[in-house]
């Protein structure tokens, strides 16, 4: 088996089989293309065409949630919204207006190291990573008014006002976790109990449990091979966040993620993991912790965040873990 | 300008394959092309088919081809299509097999099936089997394809005189696909594939749908219509089109072992073609601008890399072991996985790890060719592939893009050379709409409206 494919697909053989389910209850399986991900349901269903169609009904929330929270469309609300909104409140439809809130939680619970206002600072990286050669401090410099999450105003109950001349947001660390909420929610008000919703593999959502089950088992992303850390959801959530190798030939080169306190691509070497009551937590805490490291992150989940646990695994095997609630578990199914 | 041409035999040809025990008539279905399996075909549907006035073809193992082969001139079949024993160079078997039954049965068509195919797709982490699931965290990348660019471009090289041949199953999941088959979207893009790299398939058509053909039934014959329409498409498209342009080269003997690698090299829209390790020897490199070298190297290549290098080119060594020449310079760049140096006009990349990250490493030979010699770049374009070929008989090139994601996309393309037409059909609207243009610094760009999921670009070069 090719390496990469084995890599991808490392337990495919050892795989969690639950037992057979009652004859009843069938196996509907979908996916879907948005926000520039998979997006893939598995449903157990005594009326499996009607959770096919509880299924079509929750991705077509998603689309209409990418319409809503993309920067690469002219036309959606958000890139509306970084148009109209600086220094003038305007209006925001109701997802765009909660999902901004929320982000701005974890702005505050990380004292900025999560920031949506991110986004000139990382095209200016990527950019930079096209060329080869890092952007320099003036180029940074030049880009620091229009990046600080304490810039953005939220105006209840459905205003936003940027006070920065150059403001732009980028929901790309939170928006598929409040999508895979949001279609949670259409499933379960379509009568499917027994589902699980995956974003792409950085966020999972277990609705109920697959028969026979207590949850539904997720590996978890484990850079050294070895760990094979694994949770099983039950009515929550789970998130990874890691940076990105981006060369294998250059020296020195930079991954996707970007501190917004330093303005320089993070090089830490882990991955974060992250189980919490719902998607848009799970999604909104992998970076946070991811961004905090373990010390810092370790302390936070336990003061203030119940019913979340989360790990750091490391390329060498070395990993570190806290939980306020939910378990996970070192070594199971291999 | 774009600039390697390659000679390859007819492509675009589209087999029904059939299951059930009846057929619709030939002139129903508007295909001809008709395959059904020599061991375990219901009764008297060769017989059916035939006198509905399809080419009844047999899909048959090495070992029954003979037999098969003996039997089909008596039972009034078209031909005979052989299924491969493996997608190595060293298939000699296989090869000798159809040379010597198309010496013996020339009235009979005779072909080979390349193993190895699979159904294209869009792939999610979360891995559905029949007996459970495996779902897999990680942080999020642009979606897994799984395509047969890699295949396709192997057995062009290795077998010359045969169309590559794809026949796969479908991925089905749970009881409601189980019942219904795939979606009339996996067919389309099943075709869409095979016609964007030019390789001829045998599109396996679900019971349910052969059913609702047999019926009649509304259903049935409005997918059928869009199904249709994309092999209309795509082999009204093959006499237009030659060779496929490529500027990277990847020196392989084994699959295996540069299979990952290409499909990423495809996954990433890097226009590359498979080199042999004796057109290294020979340094039959011509067009080619980067060589990624999996093959041992001996001396001999070592010098057609050296040349290739000292005039200019880039070129990449996996896991070579041996005294290069390029070793004495002082290198440019190192990290822990690679060491770079300059030699002559040119590079010389030295991987000195297995490659771990196909993906990056993709991205890594994007990085590597200067903007100059980047033939095509694609913008808001995750979910597609292209392909880039010279036209047949007159100035000008066409571009073969299919869209994974199966939703309208506007996709912007930068092509390298001076267009001056494009026009753009696809096979929900047909041939053509004209395409606005602009062009800089020996480049031509323009957007593509609403790619769905196949559609072709033709541009007439600038006189």
């Amino acid at each position: 088996m090719p390496l990469f494919r084995a890599l991808l697909l490392p337990v495919v053989l050892v795989f969690f089989l639950p037992k057979a389910p009652p004859v009843s209850s069938q196996l509907v399986y979908k996916k879907q293309y948005a926000m520039g991900t998979v997006y893939q349901i598995l449903a157990y269903s005594t009326t499996p065409l009607r959770a096919s169609q509880a299924i079509d009904a929750a991705f077509r929330r998603i689309v209409e949630l990418d319409h809503v929270m993309s920067n690469f469309d002219p036309g959606s609300d958000l890139s509306r919204l970084d148009r109209s909104a600086r220094f003038r409140a305007a209006r925001a439809p109701p997802d765009l207006f909660d999902v901004i809130g929320d982000s701005l939680a974890y702005s505050r619970l990380s004292n900025g190291k999560f920031d949506i206002t991110i986004a000139p600072v990382v095209d200016v990286w990527k950019a930079a990573q096209r060329e080869g050669t890092p952007p320099s401090s003036g180029q940074i410099d030049r880009l620091r008014p229009c990046v600080g999450y304490q810039k953005i105003q939220l105006i209840p109950p459905d205003r936003i006002e940027f006070h920065s001349p150059c403001m732009r947001l980028d929901l790309g660390a939170i928006g598929k976790g409040y999508a895979v909420d949001r279609a949670v929610e259409v499933l379960r008000a379509d009568g499917v109990r027994n589902a699980l919703v995956n974003a792409g593999g950085s966020t999972f959502f277990g609705l109920g449990a697959p028969p026979g089950q207590t949850g539904w088992l997720v590996h978890l992303r484990d850079p050294s091979g070895r760990l094979d850390p694994t949770v099983t959801l039950h009515d929550n959530s789970v998130s990874t966040s890691e940076q990105w190798r981006a060369s294998l030939i250059e020296a020195g080169a930079f991954g996707h993620i970007i501190d917004p306190v330093t303005d320089r691509p993070v090089k830490s070497t882990f991955a974060v993991s992250v189980v919490a009551p719902t998607g848009t937590q799970t999604d909104g805490l992998s970076l946070t912790l991811f961004m905090m490291g373990p010390d810092a992150g370790k302390l936070l989940v336990k003061k203030k965040l119940p019913h979340t646990a989360a790990i750091w695994v490391w390329p060498s095997g070395k990993f570190e873990m806290v939980s306020a609630g939910p378990k996970i578990q070192i070594g199971k199914g291999r | 300008m774009l600039c390697l041409l390659l000679a390859e035999p007819g492509w675009g040809r589209v087999f029904i394959q059939w299951t059930e025990p009846s057929i619709p008539p030939a002139k129903t279905l508007g295909v001809r092309d008709v395959v059904v399996a020599w061991e375990s075909h219901p009764p008297g549907l060769m017989k059916t088919a035939r006198s509905e006035d399809y080419h009844v073809f047999a899909e048959v193992s090495a070992e029954q081809a003979k037999a098969a082969a003996e039997a089909a001139t008596t039972d009034g079949l078209a031909g005979i299509i052989v299924k491969a024993s493996g997608a190595s160079p060293d298939a000699e078997s296989d090869d000798h097999l159809i040379r010597t039954l198309r010496s013996a049965y020339p009235g009979l068509s005779v072909l080979l099936l390349e193993p190895g195919g699979k159904q294209p797709q869009l792939r999610g982490t979360t891995v559905v089997s029949r007996n459970g699931f495996l779902a897999v965290s990680s942080p999020t990348r642009q979606p897994w394809i799984d395509f047969n660019v890699a295949l396709i471009r192997y057995e062009r090289v290795y077998r010359p005189a045969e169309a590559p041949l794809l026949d796969y199953p479908w991925e089905l999941t749970g009881a409601l696909e189980d019942r219904l088959g795939p979606r009339t979207e996996d067919y389309a893009l099943a075709v869409a594939e095979a016609g964007t790299f030019h390789a001829d398939l045998i599109l396996n058509l679900h019971k349910h749908l052969q059913q609702e053909l047999i019926e009649g039934s509304a259903e049935g014959l409005k997918a059928w219509k869009q199904i249709r329409s994309y092999i209309d498409f795509y082999s009204g498209n093959s006499g237009a089109k030659a060779g496929e342009v490529a500027n990277t080269g990847v020196v392989t003997g084994d699959y295996d072992s540069a299979y990952e690698e290409m499909n990423l090299l495809g996954r990433h829209n890097i226009p590359f073609r498979v080199v042999t390790p004796r057109e290294l020897s020979a340094g039959r490199l011509a067009g080619l601008d980067l060589m990624v070298i999996f093959s041992p190297m001996d001396a001999v290549a070592t010098r057609a890399v050296s040349d290739f290098a000292a005039k200019g080119g880039i070129a990449v060594l996996t896991g070579q072991q041996g005294q290069f020449p390029w070793r004495a310079e002082e290198p440019i760049q190192k990290n822990e996985n690679a060491v770079t140096y300059r030699f002559g006009k040119g590079k010389v990349v030295e991987l000195s790890t297995p490659i771990v990250n196909p993906d990056a490493f993709a991205e890594d030979i994007r990085r590597l060719l200067p903007a100059q010699q980047q033939l095509i770049g694609l913008w808001n374009a995750l979910t597609v592939v292209s392909a880039v070929y010279r036209q047949m008989g007159k100035p000008g090139v066409a571009v073969d893009l299919a869209n994974f994601a199966e939703e309208p996309l506007r996709v912007q393309v930068r092509l390298k050379g001076d267009f001056s037409v494009a026009r753009y059909g696809t096979p929900e609207r047909g041939c053509c709409v004209t395409l606005q243009l602009s062009h800089a610094q020996g480049f031509t760009q323009f957007v593509v409206p609403d790619l769905r999921i196949g559609g072709t670009v033709h541009l007439e070069a600038t006189p």
